[in-house]
């Protein structure tokens, strides 16, 4: 009896804690929702429109349309090169290194990816930021600085996600392979074939991180609103707003309730993309077995 | 069991109806000095439960219409009308002058400038302006790396209002976090200008003269010195039956931030005291 109850017991737990995670989701999308709806309706597509000046008494314009830009841009052009070199160290790894140099490799990149995104923060402006500074550049806070501390950021992720993937591709198919007389680069492209969710999974992760990363855009990024027209442009990103703005702002303001739509945006889409990612992923695992 | 249970909850009740509070709300440019002021009070008066919020100047005063605070910061006089409608309503808030605001101009040391218009900067910081030479021919042809509070400072809302008045920031302007952010900044970018709290300046950047006044503690007090508005805390005293009330948490709160140590508090949070220091 007495086992049967905390079973019991142990059963409601555990569905309740489900449901209260679940319901958390909703109740987050829902609030932020709420809150932006006055933005939507009294700002409209000005809402897209370039030019930010939320706390100008006279006329105040809440263009999200640069930052949303800026963002996009910074996210596309890091994850590009965070992918192509996650994925060369990842092939590196999985077929040529040695065994000391992967354990190795694969130590370092997990404490990397360890290292809170503050502290890359300030790896970003102390140190590029002089770097930046004494190449030449006019602001030490700028695109590419955020670019590369984002990229640090993200790599540790890509290599190991997409090692996992590539040495869990069986070892009969690759001796398959070679077997058939296959040379170095095709049996790499039979593998990158049969690991190609676990890439896909790992290459929108990684593009997800970067949108959604504030603390180092907020750091190094540089803070201006303006369309980023060469490298070394100070950028500011929407979810660097988003932190900069959302701690002081009057609860209950127009300002208060576009940046909620901010947030609403950025959620969505990394929602979005999450959902893309699972279906995608779960498409090549067909055509793989197909 | 049940009595101890029964004790324990009488304790609390006892705790509760005892523990004094003191509520404050207002402006974000007397937030940080309210903050520094609110952690000395509390060891003079360590059972007193304080709730400091910092949401702007119009917030707290109309917090003090709803007698939903007791004390106001803020970094303006009351608008004619409120004035109004605290006369309409036979109240009384009580202005005390605590601080000064005064925001200094600063450059790399190794900038050859010395003085700057208010006019010139509102043109650096709208745009007009973007290289050095534009202001001095003598100055060296580079872009001008503009550096501003984020919109959330108190120190960002005395810019708007006497630098810029009112005009739009340039696109180009540079956002950045903390007061400590830009003098590390303009120190290390020899083309760069930001504006910091007086309080805030280190030897390692330049202050500028502004219209041809020094940014000091002296200039700011007898009004000669161009950026710089006073800050006030304001009470209620239709609670205190319209006479300045003599005891009472919020008696002595006033008596505290008005004293040498209140003063010299401000001085840290980087303000200019509107009182003597002791010193």
């Amino acid at each position: 009896m007495m086992k049967k109850t905390i079973s019991f017991l142990f059963v409601l737990l555990t569905s309740l804690a489900a449901v209260a995670v679940a319901a958390a989701l909703f109740a987050i999308v829902f609030f932020i929702f709420s809150e932006s709806i006055r933005a939507i309706r009294e700002v409209g597509f000005g809402l897209f429109s370039p030019n930010w000046y939320p706390v100008w008494e006279t006329e105040p314009e809440f263009g999200i349309g640069t930052m949303l830009l800026n963002s996009l841009i910074l996210a596309v052009w890091t994850s590009v090169w965070v992918w192509i070199l996650g994925l060369g160290v990842a092939i590196y790894l999985h077929r040529y290194a040695s065994n000391r140099e992967r354990e190795l490799m694969l130590r370092i990149l997990e404490y990397a990816s360890g290292i809170p995104s503050v502290v890359l923060g300030l790896f970003g402006v102390l140190i590029l930021g002089n770097l930046f500074l004494r190449l030449g550049a006019w602001s030490a806070q700028n695109f590419l600085n955020a670019s590369i501390v984002l990229s640090i950021l993200t790599l540790p992720f890509m290599v190991s996600l997409t090692f996992q993937s590539l040495e869990k591709v069986p070892r009969q198919l690759v001796e398959g392979a070679i077997s058939l007389g296959a040379k170095d680069f095709a049996v790499i492209q039979v593998e990158l074939k049969h690991a190609a969710p676990g890439i896909v999974n790992a290459m929108l992760s990684v593009f997800n991180r970067i949108f959604g990363e504030t603390m180092i855009v907020l750091m190094v990024a540089g803070g201006a609103n303006m369309l980023v027209g060469s490298f070394l442009d100070p950028v500011r990103p929407l979810t660097a707003t988003l932190g900069s703005e959302i701690g002081e702002v009057a609860a209950g303001s127009l300002h208060y309730s576009v940046l909620f739509f901010i947030a609403f945006l950025v959620l969505s889409g990394c929602l979005i993309l999450n959902v893309l990612t699972n279906r995608i992923t779960r498409r090549l695992e067909r055509w793989i077995k197909g | 069991m049940k009595k101890w249970l029964f004790v324990f909850l009488v304790g609390i009740m006892a705790l509760v109806v005892q523990a004094q509070t003191l509520v404050i709300k207002g402006s974000n440019t007397v937030y940080p000095i309210a903050q520094l002021w609110v952690e000395e009070f509390q060891k003079i008066h360590p059972d007193l439960i304080v709730t400091l919020e910092g949401a702007g100047s119009t917030t707290g005063i109309k917090a003090l219409f709803n007698e939903t605070t007791d004390v106001a910061n803020s970094s303006r006089f009351l608008k004619p009308s409120e004035i109004e409608e605290m006369q309409k309503a036979g109240r009384y808030f009580a202005p005390i002058l605590v601080a000064y605001d005064a925001i200094a101009v600063i450059v790399h040391p190794s900038v050859p400038l010395e003085d700057i218009s208010i006019e010139t900067l509102k043109k650096i910081y709208t745009g007009e302006i973007t290289e050095w030479n534009q202001i001095d021919p003598k100055l060296p042809k580079r872009p001008i790396v503009v550096y501003s509070r984020n919109t959330a400072s108190g120190t960002f809302e005395t810019w708007v209002e006497k630098v810029l008045q009112g005009a739009k920031l340039s696109p180009r302007v540079q956002m950045l976090e903390s007061s400590q952010a830009e003098i590390e900044s303009v120190a290390k970018n020899p083309n760069a200008i930001a504006y910091t709290g007086m309080g805030y300046v280190t030897p390692q950047v330049k202050a500028l003269k502004v219209n041809g006044v020094a940014p000091s503690v002296e200039n700011v007090i007898n009004g000669r010195y161009p950026i710089s508005r006073p800050l006030f805390v304001f009470i209620d005293l239709k609670r205190f039956n319209n006479t300045w009330p003599m005891e009472g948490v919020v008696a002595d709160y006033i008596r505290f931030i008005l004293s040498p140590k209140g003063q010299k508090i401000v001085r840290e949070a980087g303000y200019v005291p509107a009182y003597g220091t002791g010193e």
